[in-house]
């Protein structure tokens, strides 16, 4: 079950998104949710193989690791103590799936007080469970894997529990691909705890790979090629039925089809390579079904830099050779490869549009020159592509890949839940953020929490801690098109996902702005929220993107006169307030009165 | 709430964000307008002719004005001396803020942002006052109230 509802009832959207760190840029909520989630699973563990120890309940953990630096990070004073107190009070009671008497609701209150996880003193629990919840805070306070470890190891010291660590990593630069090898390694991990080979595996992701606490060493993750070419379960990444276009392509290329399949070009049969195989072919061996590749009869060859990128990962069956050819989208040296163009063919009516003239080389079309060798485009990027498509063959409307990063570690349980959140929120209001400001602030019911769907289709990249979303823009105007996107990342950052970089491609790079748009470069958006000037700002600003969308509900909607829609963008984050005072009142006293229930009123 | 604490809250202190006074001049509008009609005009005709008098005609002197451009546009509705006070003050930090927050600004955004204000000044005196407002409202008439009551009780 996942404790999401927990969260957001003592944390609720837009507040989540008040920041939590100054080094990096990460929200209160999915600080706490992380904390909370890794002290849960850590006093799990722990329990499992110790009987004694008085620790708490797997619940009441959660309740503790999320709570353990709100009073510190929301800068609440003495003064202002008690009412925050009393708002936990409340909304612990409030919780549907987990009743939780006044009784228990009072005492967990009393964890907001004092930060246990520093102070390691407090009565009710043994030491040993705040050493677990001070390991935790630790981990995930910081993105340094050298001081990640020396914390564990001090932990060893201190409890006794000879927890091992395990590290995987493959440093290659194609997303979608690393987020298909994170997963299948998790996976594999999680199988080997089911059929009890491992005792426990805790796996954090962290931005620089994945990091897995066990009892015994797990060692080397060994799997097939197979398993990444039937990564989406369903069939190969090519396509069954895109399977048999290509192997009767090759068939046509060697004279033995009569009829002329389906989009068939001449120019993929030529003979690329230090193998000499052509473009159908290398495609079909890669990620056709197994099947009609078993028929090419030829084994899959990778770039030899790629071993290199692979730490504690071997892919069985694969021979790594270094080639003669460079791939111009990552720059390994490839023995294999498809012609350039298939890749914008791939990928969906991607054209060279312009005539493109590189000054670096001796005076060419960059166009002509890619298409001969030698250049190739590398097995890797392929995939690349291929994943790319399938995981928009149903998007309609602008494709727009939804990149939440995390500098920050997150336990691998939190990154899936905050991943299901995401995909859960676009696919529910996604389009749907030009209205009403009544039903602009609904949106920050936690009910949509409760309905989270169960397999929800989840993209969390778990080496480099970043989940991904997908959604396709639709409007019938630029302008429309703009705002939405915009208004669904301040729906996104009110419920505290974020940093956000929105593109149509992936990106392969980590950032501490708020939000990454692809239209544009706007001043109030392109701001970070562990400034610490700024900071306070964040929930104002999230709200003001969406509240682009009821601005632009009454100009183009209603037909009334206002005086500015995007506009407000302009402007620094500073003016954030008085801005969505303007954008759209009801989110500000939204806004206002959730601070004030849970901080005390000014006056 | 004494005289003296009114004040404290109406007037200018550089801590307090520009969306304080225009949510407290949006109170005394919500009070001030609904009598005049329905209209942004209405409820918020003199704070747009103060800050239209800023930006237009006094911006690279406006320190030396902002007292008297304020004073000069307290509503005739407000008839009690320590309301005018009160409104003259907010509305006094409403301009000082502005200057503060558009003075390094190109003077068309300086001139949509003060359109921005009206706008939202309007909006939320007729629909929607936040939680800020309101409690100010109360604060400021309970105050007048209890006063007039204990001047009436004491002649």
């Amino acid at each position: 079950m996942t404790m999401l509802e927990h969260a957001y009832k003592l944390l609720p959207p837009p507040l989540a998104a008040l920041p939590a760190k100054y080094w990096t840029s990460i929200s209160l909520l999915v600080h706490s949710y992380s904390v909370g989630v890794l002290f849960q699973e850590l006093v799990e563990a722990y329990s499992e193989s110790h009987s004694s120890g008085n620790l708490p309940e797997p619940d009441y953990a959660f309740i503790i690791g999320f709570l353990h630096d709100m009073g510190q990070k929301l800068g609440i004073t003495k003064k202002r103590l008690e009412n925050a107190q009393r708002w936990v009070i409340h909304r612990l009671q409030d919780i549907k799936s987990v009743k939780i008497n006044e009784r228990e609701a009072v005492k967990l209150s009393k964890y907001m007080r004092t930060n246990v996880a520093e102070t390691l003193s407090d009565p009710s629990y043994s030491r040993t469970a705040w050493r677990l919840l001070q390991l935790a805070d630790r981990v995930q306070g910081t993105s340094n894997i050298g001081d990640i470890i020396g914390s564990i190891n001090e932990f060893k010291m201190k409890t006794g529990w000879n927890v091992v660590i395990n590290y995987y990593h493959i440093a290659t630069p194609h997303p979608l691909i690393r987020y298909m090898i994170s997963r299948i390694v998790h996976k594999t991990i999680m199988s080997a705890v089911r059929d009890g080979l491992v005792e426990f595996a805790l796996p954090i992701s962290l931005a620089q790979g994945l990091l897995v606490l066990s009892e015994s060493p797990i060692g080397k993750i060994e799997f097939d090629w197979d398993e990444i070419r039937y990564i989406l379960r369903t069939d190969a990444l090519l396509g069954d039925a895109e399977s048999e276009r290509y192997y009767q392509s090759i068939k046509y290329c060697k004279g033995i089809g009569k009829k002329k399949p389906n989009k068939f070009k001449g120019k993929n049969c030529d003979p690329l390579g230090d193998f000499k195989m052509s473009t159908y072919e290398v495609v079909l061996l890669y990620y056709g079904s197994k099947e009609k590749a078993a028929e090419i009869g030829k084994e899959i060859i990778l770039p030899k830099d790629v071993v290199d990128q692979l730490i504690n990962i071997e892919i069985e069956g694969v021979r790594y050779v270094s080639g003669s050819y460079t791939c111009p989208f990552c720059g390994v040296r490839t023995p294999v490869g498809v012609h350039v163009s298939e890749i914008g063919d791939i990928i969906g009516g991607i054209r060279a549009a312009k005539e493109k003239w590189t000054r670096r080389f001796p005076p060419v079309n960059l166009n002509v020159m890619l298409r001969n060798p030698p250049y190739l485009a590398c097995p890797l990027c392929l995939g690349e592509a291929l994943l790319y498509s399938r995981l928009f063959a149903k998007v309609k409307g602008e494709r727009v890949l939804v990149g939440n990063t995390y500098s920050a570690p997150l336990p691998v349980s939190a990154a899936y839940d905050l991943g299901a959140l995401l995909q859960h929120l676009i696919d529910k209001f996604g389009n749907r953020l030009i209205k009403s400001e009544k039903a602009l602030s609904e949106m920050f019911n936690v009910a949509h929490v409760e309905g989270l769907p169960e397999s929800s289709t989840v993209a969390v990249d778990y080496f480099t801690a970043t989940i991904y979303g997908i959604v396709g823009l639709k409007g019938e105007k630029n302008i429309e098109v703009t705002v939405n996107g915009v208004a669904l990342a301040g729906l996104l950052t009110s419920w505290g996902l974020y940093p956000l970089v929105m593109k149509p491609d992936p990106s392969p790079s980590h950032t501490d702005k708020l939000l990454t748009f692809y239209k544009g470069q706007y001043p109030l958006f392109d701001f970070s929220p562990s400034d610490k000037q700024l900071e306070q700002l964040t929930p104002y600003v999230a709200s003001l993107m969406m509240g682009m969308g009821h601005l632009y509900f009454r100009k183009f909607v209603i037909g009334e006169s206002v005086p500015a829609t995007t506009e407000v963008l302009n402007y620094p984050p500073c003016n954030a307030p008085l801005l969505l005072q303007y954008a759209s009142p009801q989110l500000y006293s939204h806004i206002e009165s959730l601070r004030m229930e849970l901080e005390g009123g000014e006056m | 709430m004494s005289s003296v604490d009114l004040r404290r809250l109406c007037e200018y202190d550089p801590s307090r964000d520009i969306s304080y006074y225009t949510e407290r001049l949006a109170a005394f509008m919500r009070v001030v307008g609904s009598s005049r009609g329905e209209s942004t005009h209405a409820y918020t005709k003199e704070i747009r002719r103060a800050l239209e008098a800023l930006v237009y005609s006094v911006w690279d002197k406006s320190s030396d004005f902002l007292k008297d451009i304020a004073r000069s546009q307290i509503p005739d509705e407000l008839r009690a001396g320590e309301l005018r006070e009160c409104y003259a003050l907010l509305l006094e930090g409403l301009l000082r803020r502005f200057s503060e927050v558009s003075t390094d600004m190109p003077i068309g955004s300086r001139i949509l942002l003060m359109n921005m204000i009206l706008s939202s000044i309007a909006e939320m005196a007729r629909y929607s006052l936040p939680p800020g407002g309101e409690e100010f409202l109360d604060h400021v008439f309970s105050s007048i109230s209890k006063k007039k009551r204990e001047g009436g009780e004491s002649s």
